[in-house]
């Protein structure tokens, strides 16, 4: 089969293929010239890894994340892992230690190397979610030019998600090339959305989709917006969370915060990073740029002292920044809805909860 | 003490090769086999330094005084009291490796208990048996300048510490969390996903992650990580969890006050 099995469908083009197909894909996008990054199953959890081949131990299982836990359950029709795992895009357009340039003695020269510049990429498989935080990640660290997004709409959702509120899921949004939809029982619906994807499908093989098919797929995605459970009044927390700086809220989170940093690690949009310059015996030195959180006392440690020297005030940093003072350094939230930091927090501390909770003293306030 | 040593080393000590010494007080000798084990890197470390007073591992040995002192063990004798007092005259920066020299080790899980009874214990004749009441970290009774934590110590932290003080730079020993590790790495959190018990949260960064990219909780041998906040993570876990974190701040580092006082409430 190809393009004359394709149809049209207005700018959109559209066919449905099954899961061992999904090959052909990776496959095509290889011989594109792109490296493929998408989701893999490793130690029972669903992550991100350059792939050669579509993974079919993902068929039917599907990521089962709640606050401080992970579990994987068995999910007939999943082909992508379902909700996310801990990984996202940021891990390949800003890895989480890498080298900036090094620089080594040569007689009285010294030579500087810088790694060399990559080739495009495709990311495929990622959640809607994901796919919005690239955009938001890309105001400090932008992918290449070239990379190319295939996404997954979310057809179940985890009980961490909260996407919807935060307006970047379960159905795809802006900035991908091709979408993709999991519905019946393994199948799965291809449509284009840019002039880039459009080509890569025309050479994809697969059956053309029909109207009752593209409509299925709709329907499970609006399903899995109404089975979200978690929610964050947006519009709300911008305005409350700014101005709420002694909330005993802050205090109450601290007393369970381990400060240990893996809410800021997982989180798609979380830029920070520290610089380190480290010199071997051989007298090559060699500039780091290494992912950091502003949950570590030395993240905001200055000349004079460490500025947010209690866990609250870090804690109220963080989720400040996320959901209220993004807005003025960038235009948008900060936060996305993944949930992730809900799940990977090993006590199982939720944004959601605790912002709502500040939504609701500044209302009775 | 770290911030005086980065100050007095800041023109680094390339003008000369500087000469090192390695210590022994109350220990197993695994941190210093991690010099020993440095094998990439221990012949551009034998190029710079010149080591001149290392019995495990040549019978050359020169009298100081030395550039730098390695320090491992802890102070359990009142003779190894007085030769640490002598070691340090001898040594311009002192650095302690491991969790002995820092915080007592694992024999300083006999801090809290009754010395004579121990001893009494384990030796047929304890009247011969001449020790203080406590096992106590080097920084205790002299300046140190530069402390490594682990059990052992990781051989790339300890041969970076050695080309800082060279360079007069600042060594890379990060005090932050071991999960900052674990998610660089790319390692599944074994506490989220599998429900393990593991120090990693609390604990200080160093090893790169060890234990977890095993698939093992974190014991906490490199110590207290810069914020500890035990309580919230062992109410996350049944008794038997509970147990297994209490046994990991009982372990290494029961001496190291952030450990032992959360041990406590656990």
């Amino acid at each position: 089969m190809d393009l004359t099995y394709v149809v049209a469908m207005g700018s959109e083009r559209s066919l449905v293929v099954r899961p061992p197909k999904l090959n052909s894909l990776v496959e095509l996008l290889t011989s594109h010239g792109y490296s493929v990054v998408g989701p893999i199953l490793r130690d029972g959890v669903v992550v991100l890894d350059f792939i050669e081949k579509f993974d079919e131990a993902l068929i039917g299982v599907e990521s089962a994340p709640r606050p401080g836990e992970y579990r994987l359950e068995e999910h007939k029709g999943a082909v992508f892992g379902g909700p996310v795992g801990p990984m996202s895009m940021k891990r390949w357009i800003n890895p989480p230690n890498r080298i900036a340039w090094s620089a080594r003695p040569e007689g009285d020269q010294v030579h500087v190397d810088t790694p060399k510049p990559r080739g495009p990429r495709a990311y495929l498989g990622i959640r809607p979610c994901d796919v919005a935080a690239r955009t938001i990640f890309g105001e400090v660290w932008p992918g290449h030019p070239d990379d190319l997004v295939i996404v997954a709409e979310c057809t179940s959702v985890g009980e961490t998600c909260f996407c919807s509120s935060m307006g970047t899921g379960p159905a795809a949004g802006e900035g991908a090339d091709i979408v993709l939809t999991e519905f019946g029982e393994g199948s799965v619906l291809v449509r284009s959305r840019s002039d880039r994807g459009a080509v890569l499908l025309a050479r994809m093989n697969g059956a053309a989709a029909t109207e009752d098919e593209i409509e299925s797929a709709r329907s499970r995605v609006a399903a899995a917006a109404e089975s979200m459970v978690r929610s964050i009044d947006s519009e709300a927390a911008r305005e409350a969370l700014a101005s709420m700086p002694d909330s005993a809220v802050w205090d109450s989170v601290a007393q369970r915060c381990l400060a240990c940093a893996n809410c800021t690690m997982v989180c798609p949009t979380c830029f920070c990073t520290s610089i380190n310059d480290t010199a071997d015996l051989d007298g090559v030195v060699q500039r780091t740029i290494r992912w950091d959180s502003c949950f570590t006392p030395g993240f905001s440690e200055i000349h004079g002292g460490v500025h947010r020297d209690s866990v609250a005030a870090r804690y109220r940093h963080w989720a400040s920044h996320k959901l209220s003072t993004w807005w003025d350094q960038f235009g948008t939230a900060g936060c996305v809805g993944c949930g992730r930091c809900i799940t990977w927090c090993p006590v199982g501390i939720d944004i959601t909860e605790e912002a709502n909770r500040i939504i609701k003293e500044v209302a009775h306030a | 003490m770290t911030r005086r040593a980065v100050s007095r080393s800041s023109r680094g000590l390339r003008d000369r090769r500087p000469t090192l010494a390695v210590f022994k007080f109350a220990s197993c000798d695994g941190c210093q086999l991690s010099i020993l084990d440095a094998e990439d890197q221990l012949l551009a470390v034998t190029e710079a330094i010149d080591i001149i007073n290392f019995p495990e591992a040549s019978s050359r040995i020169l009298p100081g005084p030395y550039d730098i002192g390695l320090v491992e063990g802890s102070v359990t004798t009142s003779h190894d009291l007085e030769r640490l007092l002598e070691v340090r005259e001898q040594c311009g920066l002192l650095v302690t490796i491991g969790a002995c020299a820092m915080s007592g080790g694992i024999q300083a899980l006999r801090n809290a208990r009754d010395v004579d009874e121990l001893a009494a214990m384990v030796y047929p004749n304890p009247e011969y048996f001449d020790v203080l009441e406590e096992s106590t970290p080097a920084s205790r009774h002299v300046r140190v300048d530069v402390e490594i934590p682990g059990c052992p110590v990781n051989r790339r932290g300890l041969v970076d510490v050695l080309g800082a003080l060279l360079a007069g730079r600042r060594p890379a020993l990060p005090t932050h969390s071991v999960c900052i590790e674990c998610k660089i790495r790319g390692t599944t959190c074994v506490m989220v996903a599998k429900g393990q018990p593991c120090l990693g949260p609390v604990t200080r960064a160093g090893c790169g992650a060890l234990c977890p990219s095993y698939a093992r909780g974190c014991y906490g041998c490199f110590g207290p990580a810069d914020v500890v906040n035990v309580a919230s993570l062992s109410a996350q876990f049944d008794t038997e969890g509970k147990a297994t974190i209490k046994a990991g701040l009982q372990s290494f580092n029961v001496g190291a006050p952030a450990f032992e006082e959360a041990a406590r409430h656990v």
